[in-house]
């Protein structure tokens, strides 16, 4: 399965009436979408309020969202809209210059939000990195490799076992260790966030 | 650091979820426990977060479990979104089905001979049309028209029998005409004459 197929299979079970699964698509894309508003609103807090009215809209709309679109293309532009109107409404002026959407998949916001955030923010989200990039030099080189084929190369598990040469249940179990020893690290700084 | 831990496979799961490595029946399975497991549900949020930092993502603010949270609650006081009306999506089709209908109709009575009418559309189905020269030669068009001045690159695949020479005077020699003809043969096209009708068996 693709991304995109695990975003549909979700958005069919919310439109069946489950909701974790919506809760799963929001901790998916929640740091994405609160980028693109922030690069509009330039203000943090006001962002996780548009962020979360953003997200309101999408769900009340997933019920004609038949998939001719990507699950994050769609909500990409809800946010965009979203965020336009609260400055309409606010007096503001939208700026003009739009991400495009299809630049939206890879938009990552560095640009423009390293100086945008809060102090607070900005310092949690350094100490994240900081855990992360620790956390995978202290893998040994088995994980390391096994999670780096996934995550910044995009590799399948297939294709990574072939590289490996081990099998795909190895790999599989290889990149749940190395998240997990990640996760040990960055879990007490997002518990109270 | 040690990697060896008790293994959970329900969270190994979430990990091949996170991947879209997880088949159907396993799928359907975990999406039942993540229905009552908040706490799954955060692991998968910190999973993803930990991929967008290894894949560069680092500008990104980081939402924590508090956004989530919230937008949770104010979800569960909505109504069910539900599934898009099958027949809506049916309806969309006809429309369309229905409008190209309309179109092709009119186009097609549109195009319709018109008896007594001139031309091709008014001649006689089964009647035969022919193709006659109009007895118009090239250099009587010649004599008519302007010579253009044209480039050499530009004459050089017209070096046949009614290619235009390059003549720089013939802007000024020309009449103003309001269109210029390419130099060829011209041919027109006529209804041709009925089929004869077969001869009567009066000879008999």
């Amino acid at each position: 399965m693709s991304e995109r197929d695990v975003d549909q299979q979700l958005v069919e079970r919310v439109q069946r009436g489950d909701m974790a699964a919506f809760d799963l698509l929001v901790r998916k894309y929640q740091h994405r979408i609160l980028a693109v508003i922030n690069r509009y609103l330039n203000d943090f807090a006001e962002a996780q309020d548009v962020a979360q009215e953003t997200f309101l809209r999408a769900y009340r709309a997933l019920g004609n969202f038949r998939g001719d679109s990507a699950f994050y293309t769609w909500v990409y532009k809800i946010a965009v809209n979203t965020a336009k109107n609260h400055l309409v409404a606010q007096g503001r002026r939208p700026p003009t210059d739009d991400v495009a959407v299809d630049d939206a998949m890879h938009f990552n916001g560095e640009s423009q939000l390293k100086d945008r955030a809060t102090p607070e923010n900005e310092l949690l989200r350094q100490e994240i990195e900081r855990n992360v990039t620790a956390a995978v030099d202290e893998l040994p080189e088995e994980l390391r490799t096994a999670i780096t084929l996934r995550e910044v190369d995009g590799l399948s598990y297939e294709e990574i076992a072939e590289v490996m040469s081990c099998p795909i249940g190895t790999v599989r179990s290889r990149i749940f260790r190395a998240r997990e020893a990640i996760d040990r690290r960055i879990r007490p700084l997002l518990s109270d966030s | 650091m040690t990697t060896e831990h008790a293994h959970d496979p329900v969270q190994e799961d979430l990990s091949a979820l996170v991947d879209g490595e997880l088949d159907r029946n396993r799928t359907a399975f975990l999406m039942r426990r993540l229905e009552h497991d908040a706490a799954l549900r955060a692991r998968f949020g910190r999973y993803q977060l930990v991929g967008d930092c290894l894949r560069g993502r680092s500008g990104l603010p980081v939402a924590g479990d508090g956004l989530a949270t919230r937008i949770a609650r104010e979800v569960a006081a909505e109504p069910r979104p539900g599934r898009p009306l099958p027949w809506r999506t049916g309806l969309q089709w006809a429309a369309g089905f229905f409008t190209a209908a309309i179109v092709a109709a009119g186009a097609f009575w549109y195009v319709q001979p018109v008896p007594g009418g001139e031309g091709l559309a008014g001649t006689a189905p089964g009647q035969a049309s022919s193709v006659a020269s109009s007895g118009v030669r090239a250099d009587d068009l010649r004599r008519q028209l302007p010579l253009l001045p044209v480039s050499a690159r530009q004459s050089q695949p017209l070096h046949g029998q009614f290619a235009p020479r390059p003549d720089p005077e013939a802007w000024q020699r020309a009449p103003v005409l309001p269109t210029q003809l390419p130099s060829t043969h011209y041919i027109i096209l006529v209804p041709g004459p009925a089929p004869a009708a077969p001869a009567p068996e009066a000879s008999r």
